[in-house]
């Protein structure tokens, strides 16, 4: 007899919205309350146009994205590891890799759905905007910071400060080595996550394009990547390595 | 199965280890040898003790079965399959030594959430949490936080997820750890209860009693090693033990000129080993004969807890 994972879900999506969307929905309310601030009915005329509301929209999303991805993975297989949570969980008939899997995909739904709420009330007390493309773009992000920090925390407890390293890394290592710089910029293009990518995805998609479709491959692609790279290390790495 | 004869008389083993050797190597310090050379059959309808001292490698050994760790040489198999695949596909009755469940989640609901990955039925689920709910006394308790619970209750817990579905293999590791002795008492009911012709269970124990008492046989373990296996269900119960404890009233100067090896371990008692029950009664006779009272004679130790000093050394016993 298997395990009923799918049932399971609701208990992870419970856990998700105890333990981290109600630490998102903080970040959520605070970036609305700084926009009121900036762009709100409050702000200079010069501020309050429909084009400076999507605009700064663009920028929340750039500081709401990351923070909310590190909330959502951060500890996310780890944590079992580390405090045992591991030991009851899976002397039950269940994989590993799917049960964390289908954790990864929950936080996923959670930090959309967060963001949804985020844009929506966005919309309501600074500027009507749409919200396909910011949900797209927070999507897209967490499909990349979440992939990679899914990896991380497969290999290691110490997966949000790495986390914050590389992501620190991939926006500084840009400014040093543009796209178009040589042989070293496109070795840091495929190691690093693309951030840069995802810097310009986020003024696009908020106004409702897509942008290149290279590049939504490309940052698509790595998430991917290192979301199978992190099962393939659930599945062959030891539970209490 | 190269090794040292060291399989159950009960049928074709469900958990076997071939010579297994765990080697863990932390990244700044020495290796540690945790299992060496490791071989045993546990068969069904057994019940195995794991005995041995801190760090005897006893977990290690639990953690192998699960699949939690893996062998550095030798295979581990239950049934024929890899520990984890076994596992993925039947689950196992398992109670850690460290009880560890999220401090956030309510008694009630941790164990619902076991039941579903047991791959319980949502009714079947709901019966079988208030059944174990109800059999461990944790009623009062449903509601409560796991961070709110006291150590005997919250082993109690453990113990529930691992009986929750009938499970073919049950493995217990130090489960009375943290109860008090109504509890130990009704624990060691509860083993019998769930003793089957089908079911390997297999308890790590510090509590040689306890081993003793619901033990068929008992693997003595150091250093990673089997140094020793009991079979408690061949061991001819005449009562003989080499050391045996004798409280005397009065005469307590007579002792040592009858028993020369007893050494005085407390007021007016002493322990002393002999050859045999014989010699014993002849020693007594000697003793009373020349004046001395005697108040009690007993074994000084069980004879698991002899044999285990015999493997391990008096030291850690």
């Amino acid at each position: 007899m298997r395990g009923r994972l799918g049932r399971y879900l609701l208990w992870q999506a419970r856990d998700y919205a105890v333990e981290r969307g109600a630490a998102t929905l903080i970040v959520a309310g605070l970036l609305v309350l700084f926009a009121l601030q900036t762009v709100g009915p409050g702000a200079p005329d010069a501020f309050r146009s429909g084009v400076a509301a999507t605009e700064a929209l663009a920028g929340f999303l750039l500081a709401f994205a990351p923070l909310a991805t590190l909330i959502a993975v951060n500890g996310i297989v780890a944590n079992d590891r580390r405090f045992h949570y591991f030991r009851f969980l899976f002397s039950k008939p269940v994989s590993a890799a799917r049960y964390y899997a289908q954790t990864f995909l929950v936080s996923w739904a959670g930090t959309v759905a967060a963001a949804g709420l985020f844009v929506v009330t966005y919309g309501l007390v600074i500027h009507p905007v749409r919200l396909e493309g910011p949900l797209l773009f927070v999507t897209l992000y967490f499909l990349v910071f979440g992939g990679l920090g899914f990896l991380l925390s497969a290999v290691t407890r110490f997966d949000w400060m790495l986390l914050g390293i590389i992501w620190m890394l991939s926006l500084l290592a840009r400014g040093f080595f543009p796209p178009d710089d040589g042989k070293l910029a496109r070795v840091i293009d495929i190691i690093l996550p693309p951030s840069h990518h995802l810097t310009l995805l986020a003024g696009t998609m908020v106004r409702g394009d897509v942008g290149s479709h290279h590049v939504m491959l490309w940052t698509i692609g790595y998430g991917i990547t290192t979301f199978v790279l992190g099962l393939v290390a659930i599945h062959y790495r030891p539970l209490a390595a | 199965m190269r090794g040292y004869g060291l399989c159950a008389a009960g049928g074709e083993a469900v958990i076997t280890f071939d010579r297994v050797t765990k080697i863990y190597r932390p990244l700044f310090k020495r290796p540690v040898v945790a299992v060496k050379d490791f071989t045993l059959e546990i068969s069904p309808g057994e019940i195995l003790g794991l005995a041995g001292p801190n760090g005897a490698g006893k977990s290690t050994l639990i953690g192998l079965i699960l699949g939690y760790h893996r062998p550095t040489a030798g295979r581990v198999s239950i049934r024929g399959s890899l520990p984890r695949e076994y596992v993925q596909r039947n689950g196992i009755g398992y109670l850690s030594e460290l009880v560890a469940i999220p401090p956030a989640w309510t008694l009630r609901g941790a164990l619902m959430r076991y039941a579903l990955l047991s791959g319980l039925g949502d009714r079947e689920a709901k019966r079988r949490v208030d059944d174990v709910i109800e059999r461990l006394a944790l009623v009062e308790h449903r509601d409560k936080r796991v961070k709110e619970l006291s150590k005997g209750t919250e082993q109690r817990l453990g113990l529930a997820q691992a009986i929750l579905r009938d499970e073919a293999i049950l493995i217990l590791d130090e489960p009375t750890h943290g109860l008090d002795p109504v509890w130990t008492q009704r624990f060691r009911e509860l083993v019998r209860e769930l003793r089957a012709p089908h079911r390997v269970m297999l308890i790590a124990s510090h509590n040689l009693d306890e081993l003793e008492r619901v033990a068929d046989r008992v693997a003595i373990i150091d250093r990673g090693s089997l140094r020793r296996m009991v079979d408690l269900r061949s061991m001819n119960g005449d009562g003989a033990s080499l050391a045996y404890r004798i409280l005397v009233a009065e005469g307590e100067q007579i002792v040592a000129s009858v028993f020369p090896a007893a050494l005085q371990v407390a007021p007016h008692e002493f322990e002393t080993r002999v050859a045999s029950v014989r010699a014993l009664n002849e020693g007594l006779a000697a003793l009373i004969a020349r004046g001395a009272a005697v108040r009690g004679v007993s074994p000084a130790y069980s004879s698991l807890e002899r044999q285990f000093r015999d493997v391990v050394g008096e030291e850690v016993a």
